[in-house]
């Protein structure tokens, strides 16, 4: 979704364009990575970010904001037992990995993160704008 | 619509899966433009696997608590349906909206060696994985030979 004029705080940051989105990565495990499907939604206080991470729990998925990007980076809490043999196939499994860029309208220091039943839910607080005001012109 | 999936096993070995998987609905809902990791895949993904003792299915279902998820067994046929809610406040402005919700429903016919019965499910991270025991029948044994 493209944003539009100055009011959409969040704008993904596009890091892959292929159809089974493997993502770049940073990080030094190995495996693949792919992108999560996520729901952005904003309200009046703040902007809620919903990441589907299925086969993940809290303890494997990291959050972090560096420099305005919001960075979504998980690993499977279980891997596939390799003595199964696949006979029939419609998802690969890896870990997950997305990004975003915040405005600075996010109140850093109040993201709350949860997690249930793989998907993961951040709540993003707006900071509190400055409020318009009149400025006296003074008479000369 | 539904040999599509099947592509690669569709002249395979496994032809009773291929033959008789089929999805009875789609999910319902828009679909959110863009490319995403399950595009092109019904809701909910599943991969199917065979192990020494059985069959194992696994299926991506995120989100969905196992109140809206419901496991029905009908000879070799094993069908998972529920709903996936998704809501979100009237007041919201939504800026990216790439999860699906609604109603699913999928069936799976297995091997004849499958005992459907006996099959037991987990549910953990949003994943369901369902375990298929085979046959006693159809598991190997040894056969002793008895002096003559």
């Amino acid at each position: 979704m493209e944003t539009q004029g100055n009011e959409t705080a969040l704008e993904r940051t596009e890091l892959e364009q292929t159809e089974k989105r493997p993502a770049q990565r940073e990080g030094t495990r190995p495996g693949r990575l792919f992108e999560p499907d996520v729901d952005i939604v904003e309200n009046p206080g703040a902007y809620l970010v919903v990441a589907e991470l299925p086969g993940v729990d809290r303890d494997n998925v990291r959050v972090s904001l560096e420099d305005q990007v919001l960075s979504i980076e998980a690993d499977l809490a279980t891997a596939p037992d390799p003595s199964w043999q696949p006979v029939y196939t419609e998802f690969r499994q890896g870990g997950y990995h997305r990004q975003f860029r915040l405005s600075d309208r996010i109140d850093a220091g109040g993201i709350r993160a949860s997690m249930r039943d793989g998907v993961l839910q951040l709540e993003l607080p707006k900071v509190e704008r400055a409020r318009p005001r009149t400025i006296e012109i003074q008479g000369g | 619509m539904t040999t599509s999936w099947f592509g690669p096993w569709s002249s395979g070995p496994w032809r009773t899966l291929d033959d008789l998987q089929s999805e009875v609905d789609r999910l319902r809902g828009a679909a959110a433009p863009g490319v995403r990791r399950s595009a092109g895949v019904p809701f909910p993904a599943v991969n199917v696997y065979a192990s020494s003792s059985g069959y194992v299915l696994v299926a991506e279902v995120p989100g969905v608590s196992t109140d809206d998820l419901e496991i029905v067994t009908e000879g070799h046929q094993v069908t998972l349906r529920g709903e996936r809610r998704i809501d979100y406040a009237d007041d919201v402005d939504i800026h990216r909206r790439e999860r699906r919700a609604g109603h699913f429903r999928r069936s799976f016919t297995l091997p004849e060696d499958a005992d459907v019965e006996k099959a037991e499910a987990a549910y953990r991270n949003g994943v369901l994985t369902l375990r298929i025991p085979k046959n006693e029948a159809a598991l190997p044994r040894t056969i002793a030979i008895q002096h003559g």
